[in-house]
């Protein structure tokens, strides 16, 4: 086995280990929030559920969306990807913008709930669990230089701040500044609407076919104007499939030239196109 | 081409839909509490779940509507399934909560007052603006081809069907039959649940640029009798909003001009807007006859060669 080969099973281990400690956090502390009444930590739990969810999603990504396109579905699997995306999303927006009403509710009647030790407890756990994770996941990161990776371990140190946030925040309501534990709860809550809403922009907005980045259209449009037979570049309409770019070229060619001819030259721009374009799925070629 | 005029009869509808709605899942609520009905609550909240997809509707009319530019090459037409996809699945979750609470209700506590005979009232005006508004949308929604207008009326239909559940649930209670106003209420819950679980699936098929099967057979039979056609290829058909997209590899005999090519191409668009609805883009990619009949894919298709790669 290579050393690269190792380390890709590595990282795919540790995506796994990753998701396990996010499902077991989510519900030891969404437990432990619950019957605590502590909102800060049930706050914290909603973020490890994202976590779980983004985890699941790219988990989803590499299984079904990677399945090739067939008789129902013939430009694929990929926007499952994103349709993931935009359904959970949803629900953690929904579930968010719930607690944050009972935080508000909270903090107006000054009903805050006498903090216990139990909550305080499961904070510092989450803290230790998410530090190692993240220490984990950057070591892999430096192996391999993965920029997905190295988003998802940034996740990880968030949520070990977010913890440390939650424990200071029970530590002061036991101290009797008991408005703290909500307002935490609220900060959090509103940093999660955030997030949530970021994700669903570009899932939601890749499914109604959303163009590629700008640099690829004029990179593709320079490519075209260095070929001395394509005399007009009518439209470009580029698209993302999940992860997969999608391209159709409406050109016009010069007319008087057999279709044997056009069709060398079409071969030519899809592979030079190829070379400039990452995850290229499929370059439709019209001539008008 | 839709005219003007039926683009705002469509939106017409949809306003005329709404109000219906809305003064609906008022009088219901209001009647609901009045009586005690809980099969008249869940009927309510039919109203307002119509109400609000009514809203999206209307929004996603007047997005879907707008000309495509250069974030979004394909247009808006997408919207109106991400739109419908996001609002079922939120009525769904309500939906759930809804009925386990009413199920919860029916299993711990006793019921023992039956609903008062009054809310069979709202029900029958229920039934009778529902029908109305069914039968406007469903006229609005053929005509403009819109599935959003049309899954709308069927909504109506459904509410007009909960409203008549509402009265055997309502007199049923009132002869002795305590729990039937529970039961019913937690059926219309799961009959709403059902409905959405539908609505979604088919907001994430547009999504997911489903095959449309039948017009892809049309196309491929329709363009194959034109002159210059040997082959068609690969023929893909793809609904953005309410206008089909097609795509289409047609071969010419090789040795032919680019110009005579074109020619034929102008043929096959021609043939296929006449002969078929909403139809938006015809892209047709041509390509020689020879030797690539039996490879053909592979050349066009440039991820077979990256994947392996």
């Amino acid at each position: 086995m290579s050393e690269n080969e190792k380390c890709i099973r590595c990282i795919s281990r540790i995506t796994w280990i990753s998701l396990c400690n996010s499902i077991l956090l989510a519900l030891f502390k969404g437990v432990v929030g619950i019957l605590t009444h502590s909102r800060a930590l049930t706050a914290s739990s909603l973020y490890s559920l994202n976590d779980v969810i983004s985890a699941i999603a790219v988990i989803i990504g590499l299984r079904v969306a990677k399945r090739p396109a067939d008789r129902d579905y013939p430009y694929g699997y990929g926007n499952a990807e994103f349709i993931v995306g935009v359904f959970t999303s949803i629900l953690i927006l929904a579930v968010t913008v719930f607690l944050m009403g009972d935080c508000i509710r909270i903090i107006f009647r000054d009903e805050h709930p006498r903090p216990h030790w139990a909550a305080l407890g499961a904070a510092m756990l989450s803290v230790f669990a998410n530090e190692v994770i993240y220490r984990y996941n950057i070591c892999a990161v430096r192996q391999v230089n993965s920029p997905a990776l190295s988003a998802h371990a940034k996740h990880y140190r968030a949520d070990t701040i977010s913890s440390l946030a939650v424990a200071a925040a029970i530590i002061g309501s036991m101290m009797g500044y008991r408005f703290l534990d909500a307002f935490v709860a609220v900060f959090e809550a509103g940093h999660l609407i955030f997030v949530s809403t970021e994700l669903l922009y570009q899932c939601g907005s890749g499914l109604i076919d959303r163009a590629i980045e700008d640099d690829d259209i004029t990179s593709i449009r320079r490519i075209l104007s260095d070929m001395p037979e394509v005399n007009e570049v009518r439209d470009i309409k580029t698209r993302q499939i999940g992860s997969r770019v999608w391209i159709d070229l409406y050109v016009s060619l010069p007319s008087e030239k057999t279709i044997d001819q056009v069709n060398e030259i079409c071969r030519q721009i899809r592979g030079s196109i190829n070379k400039k374009i990452e995850y290229l799925e499929k370059v439709n070629i019209i001539c008008e | 081409m839709l005219q003007q005029s039926c683009i705002n009869c469509g939106k017409k509808v949809e306003w005329t839909v709404l109000a219906i709605n809305l003064a609906l899942f008022i009088l219901k609520l209001a009647f609901g509490i009045i009586s005690q009905s809980r099969a008249l609550y869940s009927d309510a909240f039919e109203s307002l779940a119509n109400l609000i997809i009514t809203v999206v509707v209307l929004i996603t009319l007047k997005l879907a509507s707008r000309d495509a530019d250069e974030k979004y090459p394909y247009g808006y037409g997408k919207i109106e399934f991400l739109a419908s996809g996001i609002v079922n699945t939120m009525l769904m979750i309500a939906a759930i909560i809804f009925t386990i609470a009413s199920f919860r209700e029916l299993i711990i506590y006793e019921v023992d007052k039956p609903p008062r005979p009054i809310a069979i009232c709202a029900a029958v005006i229920s039934i009778i603006a529902n029908q109305i508004a069914f039968g406007y949308g469903r006229c609005a929604g053929e005509k403009m081809g819109s599935s959003a207008i049309q899954a709308n009326a069927m909504l109506s239909r459904i509410d007009m069907g909960t409203s008549v559940a509402v009265i055997f649930a309502v007199v049923g209670s009132n002869l002795g039959f305590t729990q039937l106003d529970h039961v019913v209420s937690i059926l219309i819950g799961i009959l709403i649940v059902k409905v959405t679980l539908g609505g979604a699936k088919e907001a994430i098929n547009g999504l997911m640029d489903v095959s449309m099967h039948q017009a892809e057979h049309n196309i491929r039979n329709l363009t194959e009798d034109i002159d210059g056609v040997q082959r068609v290829g690969d023929v893909k058909a793809r609904l953005i909003g309410r206008k089909v997209w097609i795509d289409m590899d047609v071969f010419i005999p090789d040795g032919w001009s680019l110009n005579r090519g074109l020619e034929t191409v102008r043929k096959i668009k021609e043939v296929l807007h006449r002969k078929m609805k909403n139809i938006s883009k015809v892209s047709v990619q041509l390509f020689p006859l020879t030797g690539e009949e039996g490879a053909g894919n592979k050349i066009l298709n440039i991820s077979e060669n990256a994947r392996t790669e």
